[in-house]
């Protein structure tokens, strides 16, 4: 479509300016695609004139020319031009080869689209075919290494949980959101809301320049979605499925029972009766393994689409309807997803034309109630020696009534579904050549519907006189609706003019998104039946409800305008206004503009002679954008919260009002400031491309609760405070060549950005937890104490300060920092003789620096083959809790801490002794022994694909098969204890759902 | 058909063009600028003054209980419980984030005050001046009720009694002591001389709840003469009654007695229910025993003679709970004593429990050898472990928590007249009424209880001491009486014993000073010493005379700091 859009465009202006010649050969001829086929729409130019035509609907053209020493310049967008020297020839056919790489496509941009060659902010294109490629069913998460300086971090194995949190070059704010604007064919969404294999692209804008369009809600970068449409011609059915198994990529293994007792010291003669008795008596003597326990199910997932695409000139349709199932290693996790769309291309007259687009999905997640805490951190945790499950087939008590399969299996489940509508009616109308409007118009509806079962297991709390009990105390049941509407109206006019070797595109728009979101809750408990999971069940005497609504708008006028001088000179300017209801009247509006230009140095006659450089491209730009996803649609007033500050007067509840908040009238958007820096480069016929850009953000007036005195008796008030600057690289290098039938292609992407806070208002730093945000640092470092490693001997503990508790050699030994001034220049210079909360220090940066990742495709003879390598080259993982710590809470013993623990015969080991530790103990604290190093190589993807020839399909009916395997995080190489995943949170405490890996097998046939 | 989509598209753009479609308010929340304008509106904002009454620490207990068990010497806690355990074991700071929170908590019941008498009068026209005085005062006895907490806690604290918008007219210096207390007197005295004899509604304020703050506070003070009086009116006034079991008081069936003034109300179904059960229950019931009494608080009751049990004559170290005053098992679980249908033994060789009915139940997790964190010192609160919850809905204890009472009134008048060295029979009438009810009987029936007679004021001193020890404890008064009596210094930097190992063989009995002090120097091979270093608040520290206060939390000193400003920290080095 956009190939025939363009030859057009090209047509136009060729047919305005063709001339006759007087004496003059007539040369005529076809051209061909690679694969023989007549190319309609090619140009034909003579080189070094103004003379030229273009190729009709049968690839035929007819061109005059000065003489035999005149040489043809032929071009199609998307493959190499070729030029031929006309010689003694009249018929000159050409054969075009397909240019491969990506300079010569369209890239979607804000509020429209250009080619690659002209563009001047930093946009990164992501082929819809790289997404449906990998067995996944958040979108989100199969960007993991698709574009540099996209960062997608996906930490969960979860099903229906297991999206990415994507972050466009590094983390600018603290106190509002950090997540890109996504917008789907225009209107904001959420990139996860998408089936993936309805996306036709992706463009992913980063620098200032590319998405300052978007205005006060660009600063974090914005995604664009598109999605596929129908093409002109037959009707095609297609029907795509795959299916497959799931399996945790790394867990933890343990010790069992008996190495258990003997690690926790346990009496020889116990451990030998307990030996004993294993194999005849396991619900006295348990030798349980609860890891082996939980991960019990085989993670079963498919995935069903089919659609119709096809059309005439005047209506092309795609509707499409698909089914997603998705299973789990674990008892009662699931995610299903019903999606459909219909998109429809409607044609009225040569000057107007609609789409009209509807998308509804229905997603439906399971999980049990119990939570990641009970049931993951539980198995992480739980000791050998307790019983799962008794042999008469009853629960075991595990430890203290904590059960982790259990709650799993028997706890309730949490039933959350996402329902979603969206309709989008656009108009295009061109009244005059070159003119365009366009007004989009695009309600959208969803509603979430909560459905939370906390339900009663029983557990045999001793076995012999089978007494049993009930765990929790008392069941419930608690219903969440919410439901939010967004109306989305945008009005473009654009218009395009050619004066010579000058190119205008103008582009100016409104836009106005209106959002009402609320919610309504109720709970009961006590649920004598607990099979009747619905509110009526439940007894009335704990019932409670709430609900909550809000509002609100945002109104933008915005304008762009693009120049190009013969496209070698290129200029773009951006500027749009903001107004939104979340700031008072006097700070409600602001203005964020951007400016780009770009130099293709390849088009200069300087270069014409140097063969092997296709393209190159400098590029510079600069630009402001804001953020208004501050949290609070109400900042700026001091609201009074109502039934939230209750009481109880004589036999009723009474309902109180408080102000919780102190109000912030000043409060406005935070800025970011981007420069770019760039320089694209096609090589060797475009074969080889690369980018490289170089960019500084600054944000500036990022919202902090900066404190206000207790005094006050309310809440600080979120203020624009601080500053945060993000500088880094993005490096990316593609090629793609064919020999004969054999075609390859390799993408390499390499990134880094580095984080800094810059100004915390004077402020200083803001600890939370094992997290530090300070000026100078990083945000989010993390904070913790400095070690020696370990204490050798007695002598050793009493001669150094105290530490935390009673000391044995092999506990942890931490540096007791200088934090005492005695020289009174403001500069600790002596240490205080005692660890405390003082001598913490920054101890790592847990956000992923050295990004990179390589893509490795080729096809042959109908097979086809792609790998996927993706790595992170720094980050710190501190970890804590079940998660790592040996003994910790009563808890196991990993096998490998048996190896890499102190003991008096080995001194020079990483970890401290295994011991009992408990929150507070010596060892069980943020020091640098438990921070890794989580740097990784994964095998993201490998997918192997047959594409059946057509001599067969023929004979089957069908116009095309393709049949595929996959496998999505096959390896996972890095240098973190054995069974911990690199991918796992910061600060984890074994309360996560681990990556699993996807084995998957597809079929893709087309009618 | 072109024109007409044109058109339609069109409309849609104008209509959304309104400007007033940024005009915005907030569709479930008033502001400031309209509210306080009606009666309804007032009393909204009242009651949102009354619920910061509802004050939770660890396991959502009234933190007068945190305080109670962290750092005194009648109790001892496991876990985080808004610094106070930190601070019982000397391991709190300046930094310690429970005393933030406190201070906060106690802040932002003032400010719903400020904010609710501040602007009172936009509603003058339309509310009933006689409603707006009593809306008025009930707010300002709940203010001083706040006030009282962080003057006794924190010593000097910033007063104010003006809303503030602002956070830079909110760095006040510290207002002293004394000064807080006159005003707060004041305005209690102000209070009660206009608010009702009876409440209007239960659980709200009314004239005898400010009177008897009134002499907390001047007792607390050392205000004896002021205290005396208060108290006095509310005994005249003859409203109240002690409630006739004591033990009952504290469980369900004692909700809505007239000895309870003002409460700290739960309710299966209104907001968060203290975990009673969990923290203070028995382990054998799915309770966590992290809250529990300590063996000198046990040793405090006197035996049923009316004298302490190392002068006592029917006090047997063999039997140490028979012949004591009833209040030892009114609110404390004792060995071999029923509670939720099983017999409670904490022994370390008890490694199997029994029901009531004496059948064998299965291993005892209430001894400390069977599971570690078993009762500390071999006891467990009775007193609002509430025996249903316990055995079912732990996490639903909904009791009312008593903050103010009947028999403390009767105290507090008993105190300050003895101080004044004024013991007449009016003193030894309100002591001996406390005492009767501990036994279930009138103050008349001299017989069935160990009556009070005047022995003199230094005399009479250990037993006021004694008296509100017991009859008060686990209630949140012991942190501030042993700070009143200087006596934290010696109570609390003591080792903590267990109860006695080998009951059959006991014979020795621990020294009990003037103060009421356990000594169990000589004898400690007697009891049971647990040594798990898992139960840091054992290890008891007290950094005399610095620990007399809490510091002010250093957050505080550094935003004050950060703005130009200073306040004061305690002294005694933090």
């Amino acid at each position: 479509m956009k190939k025939l859009v363009l030859s057009l465009f090209v047509m136009a202006i060729l047919v305005g300016t063709n001339t006759a010649f007087s004496q003059s050969i007539t040369v005529d001829g076809t051209v061909f695609d690679e694969n023989e086929n007549p190319l309609p729409g090619a140009s034909i130019l003579v080189k070094n004139t103004a003379t030229g035509t273009v190729s009709d609907l049968e690839g035929k053209y007819q061109i005059n020319v000065p003489g035999p020493e005149s040489v043809l310049v032929v071009s199609f967008l998307g493959y190499f031009k070729q030029e031929v020297e006309v010689g003694t020839r009249n018929t000159i056919d050409v054969n075009l080869k397909p240019d491969m790489s990506d300079l010569s496509e369209v890239v979607v941009v804000g509020y429209g689209d250009q080619r690659r060659v002209n563009l001047t902010g930093s946009v990164e294109s992501i082929d819809g075919a790289a997404i449906a490629r990998q067995p996944v069913f958040q979108a989100s998460q199969a960007l993991v290494g698709l574009a540099p300086g996209l960062t997608a971090i996906q930490d969960s194995g979860q099903p229906g949980d297991d999206n990415a949190t994507l972050r466009i070059r590094g983390t600018g704010s603290l106190g509002a959101s950090n997540d890109p604007l996504v917008l789907i064919d225009g209107i904001q969404g959420s990139i996860d809301n998408i089936d993936p294999a309805d996306i036709e692209n992706i463009s992913v804008l980063k620098d200032a320049a590319a998405s300052s369009i978007y205005g006060s809600r660009g600063s974090n970068g914005v995604i664009l979605v598109t999605t596929k449409r129908g093409q002109t011609g037959a009707m095609k059915v297609s029907y795509s499925a795959y299916a497959g198994l799931q399996e945790i990529q790394t867990v933890p293994t343990y010790l069992g029972a008996i190495d258990f007792l003997r690690a926790t010291n346990t009496d020889e003669d116990i451990i030998n009766d307990y030996q004993q008795n294993m194999a005849t008596n396991p619900d006295l003597y348990p030798d349980t393994d609860w890891m082996d326990l939980l991960f019990s199910e085989s993670g079963f997932q498919q995935y069903h689409n089919l659609s119709v695409s096809g059309g005439t000139e005047n209506i092309r349709l795609m509707g499409s309807l698909s089914y997603t199932d998705q299973g789990s290693n674990v008892v009662n996790y699931n995610f299903k997803r019903y999606n459909g769309r219909f998109n429809s291309d409607i044609k009225v007259n040569d000057k107007l034309n609609l789409n009209f687009d509807l998308n509804f999905r229905k997603e439906m997640t399971t999980e049990p109630n119990a939570g990641h805490q009970q049931v993951f951190r539980q198995a992480y945790r739980i000791d050998p020696t307790q019983v799962a499950i008794h042999s008469d087939g009853f629960w075991g008590d595990g430890w203290g009534g904590l059960n982790p399969l259990a709650a799993s299996q028997d706890g309730g489940l949490n039933r959350n579904e996402d329902n979603y509508f969206r309709g989008l009616m656009k108009l295009n109308y061109n009244p005059v050549k070159d003119f365009r409007i366009s007004i989009t118009y695009s309600p959208e509806y969803r509603d979430l519907f909560d459905r939370n079962f906390n339900k009663m297991y029983t557990t045999y709390l001793d076995w012999e006189t089978k007494t049993t009990r009930n765990i929790p105390d008392r069941n419930s049941l608690s219903n969440t609706n919410r439901r939010i509407f967004e109306e989305n109206l945008i009005g473009l006019v654009s218009y395009t003019k050619r004066l010579q070797d000058h190119n205008f595109t103008v582009l100016a728009g409104y836009e106005m998104i209106k959002n009402n979101d609320s919610r309504i809750f109720a709970s009961r408990t006590d649920f004598i039946i607990d099979r009747f999971e619905q509110l009526d069940a439940g007894a009335e005497t704990n019932m409670r409800n709430g609900g909550y609504a809000t509002h609100s708008s945002l109104v933008s006028y915005f304008s762009r305008l693009n120049y190009n001088y013969g496209d070698k000179y290129l200029f773009e300017a951006n500027v749009r206004r903001d107004a939104s209801s979340r700031f008072a009247p006097e700070n409600r509006v602001s203005i964020f503009p951007s400016f780009s230009v770009g130099w293709r140095l390849s088009e200069e006659n300087l270069f014409s002679t140097v063969d092997f450089l296709s393209e190159l491209k400098l590029r510079a730009s600069w630009g402001q954008l804001g953020n208004q996803q501050i949290g609070s649609d109400f900042p700026y007033t001091s609201n009074i919260l109502l039934g939230d500050s209750n009481f109880i007067f004589g036999n009723s509840i009474a309902t109180g009002a408080s102000q919780n908040v102190l109000a912030n009238r000043n409060i406005r958007w935070e800025t970011t400031e981007t420069t770019n820096f760039a320089i694209d480069a096609g090589i060797l016929n475009n074969r080889l491309t690369m980018t490289a850009e170089y960019y500084v953000r600054r944000t500036e007036d990022i919202l902090l609760a900066l404190p206000v005195p207790m005094v006050v008796g309310l809440s600080a008030p979120q203020q624009n405070a601080g500053t945060v600057e993000n500088r880094g690289f993005d490096l990316s290098l593609g090629w793609r060549d064919a020999i004969g039938q054999f075609t390859y292609g390799a993408n390499m992407n390499f990134s880094d950005v580095k984080n800094e806070v810059v100004d915390l208002a004077g402020l200083g730093q803001i600890i939370s937890g094992n997290s530090i945000t300070k000026v100078g640092s990083p945000i989010g470092s993390i904070f913790g104490y400095e070690t020696y490693g370990m204490f050798q001997s007695q002598e050793e503990i009493n001669n150094s300060p105290n530490q935390f508790g009673a000391l044995i050699p092999g506990n942890i030994r931490y540096v007791d920092q200088l934090t005492v001034d005695n020289s009174g220049d403001g500069v600790p210079d002596t240490s205080d003789g005692v660890i405390n909360p003082d001598d913490r220090i920054i101890i790592g940066n847990p956000f992923p620096r050295y990004t990179y990742a390589l893509n490795l495709n080729t096809a042959f003879k109908g097979f086809d083959f792609a790998i996927m390598f993706q790595g992170v080259g720094k980050r710190d993982v501190y970890l804590q809790g079940d998660a790592i710590w040996p003994l910790f809470n009563a808890g196991k013993v990993q096998d490998w801490h048996m190896e890499e623990s102190w003991t008096p015969q080995r001194t020079d080991a990483q970890f401290p002794v295994v011991s009992p530790t408990s929150s507070g103990s010596n060892d069980a604290r943020a020091g640098d022994t438990w921070v890794f190093d989580a740097s990784y190589l994964s095998i993201r993807n490998i997918t192997l694909g047959y594409t059946l020839p057509e001599s067969t399909l023929e004979r089957m009916k069908v116009s095309n098969l393709r049949v595929y395997s996959s496998i999505q995080n096959l390896a996972n190489f890095n240098k973190l204890p054995k069974g911990t995943n690199p991918l796992i949170p910061n600060g984890s405490d074994g309360a996560l759902y681990p990556i699993v890996t996807a084995y998957t097998f597809g079929v893709n046939v087309t009618f | 058909m072109k024109t007409s989509i044109l058109f339609i598209l069109m409309t849609f753009m104008i209509a959304s063009c309104n400007q007033d479609i940024l005009d915005l308010e907030s569709l479930t929340q008033p502001t400031d600028a309209t509210f306080f304008s009606s009666e309804e509106e007032l009393e909204l904002a009242l009651t949102g003054v009354y619920n910061s009454l509802i004050w939770l620490g660890g396991y959502t207990l009234p933190v007068q209980v945190n305080m109670d068990n962290g750092a005194t010497d009648i109790g001892l806690l496991r876990g985080g419980f808004v610094g106070f355990d930190e601070l019982g074991a000397g391991s709190h700071s300046a930094s310690t984030g429970g005393f933030g929170s406190v201070y906060t908590h106690l802040y932002r019941g003032i400010g719903r005050a400020n904010n609710l008498i501040n602007n009172l009068d936009r509603a003058a026209d339309v509310v009933p001046a006689e409603r707006m005085d009593q809306i008025m005062y009930e707010a300002m006895v709940l203010r001083a009720y706040y006030y009282h907490y962080l003057v006794f806690l924190f010593g000097d604290v910033p007063y104010t009694d003006q809303l503030i918008a602002e956070p830079t007219e909110a760095l006040l210096p510290r207002t002293p002591k004394e000064e807080v207390i006159n005003i707060l007197l004041a305005d209690l005295s102000e209070a009660a001389a206009s608010l009702p004899q009876e409440p209007r509604e239960p659980n709200r304020v009314f004239k005898d709840v400010a009177l008897t703050l009134h002499s907390r506070i001047a007792l607390y003070a050392g205000r004896y003469e002021e205290a005396a009086t208060s108290a006095l009116q509310v005994i005249e006034g003859g409203n109240l009654n002690l409630h006739p079991d004591y033990e009952e008081l504290f469980t369900p069936q004692g909700e809505g007695s007239s000895e309870a003034m003002l409460v700290m109300p739960f309710r299966d179904g209104f907001g968060p229910t203290p975990n009673f059960a969990v923290a203070q229950g028995s382990r054998n019931r799915g309770g966590y025993s992290t809250v529990v009494p300590t063996q000198s608080m046990i040793d405090s009751y006197e035996a049923s003679d009316g004298l302490a049990i190392d002068e006592s004559t029917v006090y047997d170290p063999s039997q140490p709970f028979d012949n004591r005053d009833p209040r030892l098992k009114a609110s404390i679980i004792t060995p071999q004593s029923e509670w939720a249908g099983l017999i409670f033994e904490s022994h370390p060789d008890s490694l199997t429990v029994r029901n009531a009915d004496g059948t064998l139940r299965g291993a005892n997790n209430d001894s400390r050898i069977v599971i570690w964190p078993a009762a500390f010192c071999g006891y467990l609160w009775k007193k609002y472990t509430n025996e249903a919850s316990q055995l079912q809905n732990r996490f639903w204890s909904d009791t009312d928590f008593i903050l103010m009472r009947y028999a403390e009134v009767l105290l507090n008048y008993a105190e300050a007249k003895i101080e004044l060295n004024e013991i007449d029979e009016t003193v030894l009438d309100a002591l001996n009424t406390v005492k009767a009810r501990a036994y279930g009987v009138q103050v008349g029936e001299t017989d069935a209880y160990p009556v009070v007679t005047n022995t003199g004021q230094a005399t009479m001193r250990t037993l006021i001491k004694r008296e509100r020890k017991v009859e008060l404890a686990n209630e949140g008064f012991r942190l501030f009486d042993i700070r009143r009596w200087n006596i934290a210094e010696k109570v609390m930097p003591v080792t903590l014993y267990g109860r006695i190992l080998d009951e059959e063989n006991a014979t020795m009995v621990p020294d009990i000073d003037e103060d009421g002090f356990v000594s169990y120097e000589g004898i400690e091979s007697q009891y049971d010493l647990n040594t798990d270093a898992r139960f840091p608040n054992a290890t008891r520290v007290f950094t005399n005379p610095r620990d007399y206060l809490l510091p002010i939390p250093q957050a505080e000193i550094d935003t004050y700091r950060a703005n130009g400003a200073s306040i004061t920290q305690n002294p005694g080095g933090y």
